[in-house]
């Protein structure tokens, strides 16, 4: 296991795609930095709040791109058949695979984590806000938030590189499961609270939520923003009960993507 | 062949030409057609669609963040020009905002851009929710519920409940002396309620709630005084009730045995009463309601 580790660590550092998704991050930073001038009372709450929505956009790209590179490019150019004649289990191959994967964007959401603290800081010098943004622990604290988030879509995108044999399937549906997971808090919240009087989306809605909250994450309860942003702590049963369902939905999609790789035939 | 060596030089001049020709035709059917376009109607938007979709749709386009899409929202709401804004228009803006608010009910700017906006422009409710929104999820912050209460009192005429906001922002500050000012500015306010029975109740918890004495005191003078000048208006009102007519002095309510005496006003001033049958205090002797 630890060779595949070391090996997506590697090749994460020699891909051009890090390169890119990090370029793309730096400008989402810069945007952060920007977007402060578009706030009359808070520019810092606003550029940390841009900057985090900045973080989690493309932590995610850097997630299932490495993914679909490490693992969906090797089971499409049948390199992993190479791979896999050594005398080793294919459990600890993806394992592996994943775990440098999630170390790589430990790595990168650290970067662009100190990069955000010194835009937000240097945002609105000038302005002195009544109510001020918490950049210490409370700030570590929405980033490993973050992070968290992304272990959970790795692992499905990680599931599906396993049974995709459409080359771009596991970054498509990587993508279109990080943005319905971190949709559903808010749709579920307003379904919940009687769509603001519209009693028919409620009724309508309302049962398909029910059933979609067993096979969909709640990815919002992983955003701890408002934490730093303003000294709301959430609470703490709250952060548990989120982590706990991260944890535990990364094992499912992860044995699942042990499961269906084991019985995966390359010929 | 001679023919059509003579048309020669013509077909060459089209054929180096024909890019040019065919945009150009292109450019005139655009025009032609352009303004027939935009004068065709455009399909209403179903009402579902209108009032409920969007949130979803804003939520999707920001990724499924709803924060960043409460900023989206925010950002369109402050690069609005307002100054040359119709009436429909603001509508648009109460739903931009009210729908940052739900997205984000922290977000500040969209609280403050709200309460210095939307209410002047006749979109009242809508502040309303916004800033009941802000004022939960900000306890922090005395700001929302105390724009509230403003517009309680100045757009909707209800002073008692905007001195309950009052009292709400008191709450929200860890500042004693802007605790002690709103509290103040709440007294006051109570004073102009036309449910005075709520008032003098409000007044009367205020004051067991102040710490500070002397504000304690201050406030159960206003209590009492806004007492004396019910059990005057209840007197008001069983005098026309006996005579058919409204008595002009307090001293008509004595000499009718409804009150044992004219109650003493406890920031000592003199009570009246006024045009409309009611109880007033006044300056003594002047007869001036202050």
């Amino acid at each position: 296991m630890w060779q595949f580790f070391l090996s997506s660590w590697r090749s994460g550092f020699r891909n051009r795609i890090f390169l890119a998704v990090f370029v793309f991050a730096l400008a989402l930073v810069g945007v952060a930095y920007l977007s402060a001038s578009f706030s009359p009372r808070q520019p810092r709450t606003v550029a940390l709040d841009i900057g985090l929505s900045g973080l989690r956009i493309s932590l995610i790209l850097f997630a299932i791109t490495l993914i679909q590179d490490l693992v969906g490019r090797e089971i499409e150019d049948r390199s992993v058949v190479l791979t896999l004649s050594y005398p080793t289990s294919r459990a600890l191959y993806l394992v592996g695979r994943y775990l440098g994967v999630l170390a790589l964007t430990g790595v990168a959401a650290l970067i662009l984590a100190m990069l955000l603290w010194i835009a937000v800081l240097m945002s609105g010098f000038q302005y002195e806000q009544q109510f001020r943004v918490d950049l210490g622990a409370s700030y570590w604290a929405a980033v490993v938030g973050v992070w968290v988030d992304v272990a959970v879509v790795a692992a499905f995108t990680l599931w599906i590189a396993t049974l995709s044999t459409v080359a771009m399937l596991p970054l498509a549906l990587g993508a279109i499961f990080a943005i319905a997971g971190r949709a559903l808090g808010a749709v579920f919240d307003y379904v919940a609270k009687g769509a603001d009087g519209q009693v028919d989306v409620a009724a309508r809605y309302g049962p398909l939520l029910d059933l979609v909250r067993w096979v969909l994450p709640d990815l919002s309860r992983l955003d701890w923003r408002g934490w730093p942003m303003y000294g709301l702590l959430p609470d703490t049963s709250a952060i548990g009960l989120a982590l706990l369902m991260a944890v535990a939905y990364s094992l499912l999609m992860i044995g699942l993507a042990i499961h269906g790789f084991s019985r995966r035939e390359f010929s | 062949m001679a023919s059509r060596g003579a048309n020669f030089p013509e077909m060459a001049w089209l054929a180096q030409r024909f890019g040019l020709l065919l945009a150009l035709l292109g450019l005139a059917t655009y025009a032609a057609v352009l303004p027939a376009l935009y004068a065709q109607p455009r399909p209403p938007v179903s009402p579902e669609m209108e009032v409920a979709m969007p949130r979803f749709v804003q939520v999707l386009m920001a990724a499924g963040d709803r924060y960043l899409a409460a900023n989206l929202a925010v950002f369109r709401a402050l690069v609005v020009s307002t100054e040359t804004m119709a009436a429909d228009n603001y509508r648009i803006l109460a739903t931009v905002q009210t729908d940052a608010a739900w997205l984000n009910p922290a977000q500040e700017d969209n609280y403050y851009l709200a309460a210095a906006i939307l209410p002047w422009a006749g979109e009242v409710s809508a502040t309303q929710y916004i800033l009941r929104l802000a004022t939960a999820a900000r306890p922090f912050d005395p700001g929302p519920p105390f724009f509230y209460a403003f517009n309680e009192l100045h757009f909707l005429k209800h002073p008692a409940e905007g001195a309950k906001w009052l009292l709400l922002a008191a709450s929200h500050t860890q500042d004693t002396m802007e605790q002690l000012q709103l509290q103040q500015m709440a007294a006051l306010w109570l004073g102009k309620g036309e449910d005075i029975e709520l008032s003098i109740r409000l007044l009367r918890s205020m004051a067991q709630d102040s710490g500070h004495k002397s504000f304690a005191r201050f406030l159960g003078k206003r209590a009492d005084r806004l007492e004396n000048l019910l059990s005057l208006d209840r007197a008001i009102s069983r005098y026309r009730e006996l005579t058919g007519e409204a008595p002009t002095r307090p001293q008509q309510l004595v000499d009718r045995a409804l009150l044992s005496a004219i109650p003493v006003d406890p920031f000592g001033m003199d009570y009246v009463i006024d045009g409309n049958g009611k109880a007033q205090p006044a300056a003594a002797g002047t007869g001036r309601v202050p």
